[in-house]
């Protein structure tokens, strides 16, 4: 903000692999930047290691491995910007996905090469960035319709699988992570619930797996089905936020259908309708709600389930302690991009605020989020989940098949006008 | 006030360090991480095989280390 408050600009730091046609044309573009990118690198480095150094991990361990993320980054970056790439469905989510899995499950990772793999810390600060290039009247505007749809969905598909999962004659704890990761926000939503409910050892590890796969089959199913659909960018990223399961896999889907519009026939609407819808659902929609999931589930278990057991009592304050304080970043930073361009009109602001601030964030946060579905790839590897049972999975099914279904009619009919129209 | 101290949270049975929920639990570096301010202050309790908050307690209480006075 600083820089921009000065006069100068964040573009130089923010630089990216420039539409080419010609491998040429990029190899010049690398050289006559490299001193950029080298500056970009540093910043990121200094940022995050300071960042994983709080979090208690070793900065010798990070270094090096996100060294080799960020080198991987710029051919994920490159490739996607070539003019063919959308032919060829050459999405770099997906091919970071891709290319992240291959590595993950056909190769032997180094175990010091995995601590710079961190992928909610990347789909975070990405979120974070995603904020500070939003007004704050947007927020207000879209908030509500995504609270309520989000809800909708979110109560739906818990009690579905929830039901399912106790006429399976699963255990009620199982029953309830596996609704809370269906249902709010995947697989940080089934380690609070694991501990809300005093889940036995097996429970959350099950619950995760199932995310997993699920998460990873839904990056691919849903931008292609809304593409198929030719549904607009602003009721496809509702969609996806209302129905994948996982906040980085959800980013990564809806920045591939971002990837679509403007390019695939008949998909109306801009990149950045589907991912700020994406994430007003998802984020603002049932994100937010995790903590008091689990205060009411942690009621019932304590209360219901196992009222002797370890002593425990459901507290309010859970409500805050599970808050997912990434949020708050995300709100913060929005009200300050507000505060900053709070006395330009809305030709000075497309003018002066958009090329020498809110692009560069925009370009800064397409970085973390490649970060982001590389490390989703190079971090999942399947042998490695636990066995999930096959009741476990049906009834999880369950309430995937009603999400999705749930989603897509209160996205594309009931909402779909507010959701076409989010930013116009 | 007895009650507070023996509390899993300081008990040697209790682990819930980020790194090892991540090693212990597969899957959990995948699309999220130990370090989720979600999961608050929850842990794996060895002895019961369980997965609990750190405010539980249970008659299985163990100091985890001399500064602990049960």
């Amino acid at each position: 903000m600083s820089l921009f408050a000065e006069g100068a600009s964040l573009k130089w730091l923010a630089v990216t692999p420039p539409k080419w046609s010609d491998p040429a044309q990029l190899l010049a573009h690398f050289g006559d930047n490299a001193l950029r990118y080298i500056a970009q690198f540093v910043l990121w480095l200094v940022l995050f290691t300071v960042a994983v150094t709080a979090l208690g991990r070793k900065a010798r361990d990070f270094v090096p491995s996100f060294a080799v993320l960020y080198a991987l980054s710029i051919v994920i970056f490159a490739l996607g910007q070539w003019t063919q790439a959308n032919y060829y469905n050459l999405e770099p989510p997906l091919v970071a996905l891709g290319l992240g899995l291959l590595i993950a499950n056909l190769t032997r990772v180094p175990a010091w090469l995995e601590a710079g793999f961190r992928v909610e810390f990347y789909i975070k600060i990405g979120i974070v960035l995603l904020g500070a290039t939003l007004p704050f009247s947007l927020i207000v505007w879209a908030g509500p319709v995504a609270i309520l749809q989000a809800s909708i969905v979110s109560i739906a598909t818990f009690l579905v699988i929830y039901t399912v999962a106790r006429w399976l004659g699963l255990d009620r704890r199982l029953a309830a992570v596996l609704g809370a990761g269906g249902a709010v926000c995947g697989v940080s939503a089934s380690i609070a619930i694991a501990g809300a409910v005093g889940a036995k050892k097996e429970h959350a590890p099950i619950a995760i797996s199932i995310v997993i796969l699920w998460a990873i089959v839904m990056i691919f199913v849903l931008p292609f089905v809304a593409r198929s659909l030719q549904l607009p960018a602003g009721v496809a990223g509702a969609w996806i936020g209302t129905s994948e399961f996982a906040d980085a896999a959800g980013i990564a889907a809806a920045q591939t259908y971002a990837g679509f519009a403007g390019h695939a026939p008949g998909v109306t609407g801009t990149g950045e309708q589907a991912v700020v819808a994406f994430t007003l659902m998802k984020v603002v929609g049932r994100d937010v709600w995790i903590g008091l999931w689990a205060f009411v589930l942690a009621l019932l278990a304590t209360t219901r389930w196992e009222p002797a057991e370890f002593g425990r009592k459901a507290d309010a304050s859970e409500i805050w302690w599970r808050f997912p304080k990434f949020v708050i970043g995300f709100l913060v930073a929005s009200l300050i991009i507000t505060w900053v361009a709070r006395d330009y009109g809305m030709a000075d602001y497309n003018k002066l605020v958009v090329p020498s601030l809110v692009a560069p964030i925009k370009d800064l946060r397409s970085w973390a989020f490649i970060f982001c579905f590389l490390s989703i790839g190079l971090t999942t590897r399947f042998r490695g989940l636990a066995h999930a049972g096959l009741k476990p999975f049906a009834a999880f099914s369950a309430g995937v098949v009603v999400n999705v279904l749930l989603g897509f009619v209160l996205s594309a009919y009931v909402f779909a006008g507010h959701w076409t129209a989010l930013g116009q | 006030m007895a009650q507070a101290i023996r509390r899993c949270g300081v008990c040697a049975h209790f682990r819930n360090d980020p790194a090892y929920l991540e090693a212990a639990i597969p899957g959990l570096s995948s699309l999220s991480s130990g370090d989720a301010s979600v999961r608050a202050e929850d842990g794996l309790c060895l002895r019961h095989d369980r997965y609990l908050g750190a405010r539980a307690v249970c008659g299985d209480f163990a100091a985890a280390g001399p500064a602990i006075q049960g």
